[in-house]
């Protein structure tokens, strides 16, 4: 693949204006064996992740070891201040009961696993981002009222202009353009 | 948006129908052999104990426990259908109609309470025993409540309840089958949407006090305003996890293929998933403030549970209620394959049995452990304290109960379509998808 000189490339924007269409459409690329690409639409379109042969996100298993971890950090810190640093007596109670600690270990267990839920999402989407080279195009924006788009881009191993803007062409695109970084 | 979407009038007759020739056919008989094999067994199994009362306490102690069992899953039949119809649930409509033969049963399982109003209920409700409750001031207050009398009156006023919501909403569901046009199908929709509502307060009201009445009684002593909820959820524990083990069998058996998919399942295990936190935290709470508080006349329940073999069951019903489908039912895929989640909803059934020995038994050995300490025998109230004993009577009525639950179970398997086909929105609940 030539280098194109100029300002650096993002990729490739392709637009559809039904749901069917852009259905179809990420079969093929997903078929045609991109990676790096994404596609945008108004409101969810069943079963396009499938289309667009999504694996399942790693998320839940950041949650899950987050609240994991919460757990025990809060039974290890109760247990270390009712027992080590400030050994009080209360009603009687031993010093350190698994009954009286669940509450506490329950709330710091959630409170880590909606912290790994949160920043975990925004991790992995690269989250918060001051600027997506996609804004640059105006009629992008109709990607949150009525239109439908497709975005290849330029880091993907098997993009190259000619052949990435046919297949886009092919899939049935109203129209497909080049996008700058 | 799915390749196609499915069409009710698609819907293939063999798949939605059960065959006559087939074992599913034949459950109702299965289960009249099993109820006749079970009574048998209980009434007239051998007993461990020497004294009259012992082995009669025991045998109605096994009754009860047996028949809390199968009033459960009737129960749970019936509060999924009721709120089912009070959501306006689109996706559950595909698997409702199981839930509409478990709750059918309800008319007749409860009919098993009638021996406890009776003379047997003498063996098991301590408070029955007008001589000793005089002499009790704890029980004496309460007994406005819990005498003979108002058991009674209450008991059918369950029974009205119960027979009349079943009855009800069976009846429409089965005409809305044969409905002639699509406005009469509505017509019955409709019905049974006005009636939910009134229902679920009814019964919300009748469970809470059912359990207080069957179970919280064996105790009088000891209350707890948490009972009820804490029923509720072994219930809706139960129904939702007999639903994947009837369902999943029913597709090995080559019906509803089509019709009940992945995304059915989905649903069934987050709710058996959830109501597994929620029974946890109604019983973790339930125990939390009693033992914060640590007053005797509430600690003493739990205190006959934390003792020997009555310990071990304790823990079982920790991990097998709460850390087993806990862990094991997290994973979205698990959830999904019904191969997996049947094998929860098994143990999910297994345990609402668990935990309703756990509260029906110990009672009876902490009384007759308290009888053989007032006549001097000490190593035989230390046996009833420390060891768990399951008799013949045990599991007869056990199977006895799952018996009669099976013969009306089958009775309305076979009588009906397995979906409810003119339901309106069941062509939504086959292409239903979660996100």
């Amino acid at each position: 693949m030539a280098k194109t000189k100029g300002p650096k490339k993002f990729g490739l924007l392709a637009e559809y204006d039904t749901p069917g269409a852009i259905f179809k459409a990420c079969e093929k690329v997903r078929d045609a064996g991109y990676r790096r690409w994404d596609s945008f639409t108004p409101f969810p379109v069943h079963n396009l992740d499938k289309a667009m042969g999504i694996k399942p996100s790693v998320l839940p298993w950041i949650v899950f070891a987050c609240g994991m971890t919460g757990a025990a950090c809060g039974m290890l810190l109760q247990w270390y201040t009712s027992t080590i640093v400030y050994p009080i007596v209360i009603a009687g109670k031993p010093l350190f009961s698994a009954q009286a600690n669940v509450p506490v270990t329950f709330e710091v267990g959630i409170l880590f696993a909606s912290f790994g839920a949160v920043f975990g999402m925004l991790g992995l989407n690269k989250l918060p981002a001051f600027h997506h080279p996609l804004f640059k195009v105006p009629r992008f924006s109709r990607a949150t009222d009525d239109r439908f788009f497709i975005a290849i881009e330029a880091i993907d191993p098997r993009y190259d202009l000619e052949k990435t803007k046919k297949l886009l062409e092919d899939t049935g695109a109203v129209k497909v353009e080049e996008v700058e970084e | 948006m799915s390749a196609h979407k499915k069409k009710v009038a698609d819907l293939e007759d063999n798949q939605i129908t059960v065959d006559p020739g087939s074992i599913w056919a034949k459950v109702w008989m299965v289960g009249i052999g099993l109820a006749i094999l079970g009574f048998a067994i209980g009434f007239a199994g051998p007993s461990p104990f020497k004294e009259d009362d012992a082995i009669q306490a025991k045998l109605w102690t096994g009754y009860l426990n047996g028949f809390m069992f199968a009033l459960s899953l009737g129960l749970g039949g019936l509060v999924f259908v009721i709120i089912q119809h009070l959501v306006r649930a689109n996706w559950s409509v595909a698997v409702r109609r199981i839930a509409e033969h478990a709750m059918f049963t309800l008319p007749f399982v409860a009919l098993g309470g009638i021996p406890l109003l009776l003379g047997p209920g003498h063996h098991v409700f301590e408070w029955m025993h007008t001589e000793h409750v005089l002499h009790d001031p704890m029980i004496k207050a309460k007994l406005a409540y819990l005498n003979h009398g108002s058991f009674k009156a209450r008991f059918g006023l369950y029974l009205a309840i119960w027979s009349g919501l079943s009855i009800a909403f069976w009846n429409w569901s089965r005409k809305q089958d044969d409905a002639k046009s699509t406005e009469e199908a509505a017509e019955y929709a409709y019905k049974q949407r006005f009636l939910a509502p009134i229902g679920l307060i009814a019964f919300a009201l009748s469970m809470t006090f059912g359990a207080f009445d069957f179970m919280m009684s064996l105790d009088p002593h000891w209350f707890s305003t948490m009972y009820g909820v804490y029923i509720f959820a072994g219930v809706a524990l139960a129904i939702h996890s007999l639903l994947v083990v009837v369902i999943h069998f029913l597709q090995r058996g080559g019906m509803l293929k089509d019709v009940v998919t992945a995304e059915h399942f989905h649903d069934l295990g987050k709710f058996m998933f959830g109501f597994t936190v929620f029974w946890t935290y109604i019983g973790f709470s339930q125990y939390f403030l009693i033992w914060y508080a640590n007053i005797p006349e509430e600690t003493h329940w739990f205190m006959y549970r934390a003792h020997g073999q009555w310990l071990n069951l304790s823990y079982l019903v920790i991990f097998g209620r709460f850390v087993i489908p806990f862990f094991l039912l997290l994973r979205r895929g698990w959830k999904r394959n019904s191969n997996y989640l049947v094998w929860m909803a098994f143990w999910i059934i297994f345990m609402e049995f668990i935990d309703i020995f756990w509260l029906v038994q110990p009672p009876f050995a902490h009384h007759a452990a308290s009888r053989a300490e007032e006549a001097g025998a000490m190593e035989l109230a230390h046996h009833f304290h420390s060891y768990i004993n399951v008799t013949a009577a045990d599991v007869g009525f056990f199977v006895a109960f799952v018996g009669v639950f099976l013969t009306v179970f089958g009775y309305s398997l076979k009588s009906m379509k397995l979906v409810p086909i003119q339901d309106p929105r069941l062509e939504e609940s086959l292409n239903h998808e979660n996100f």
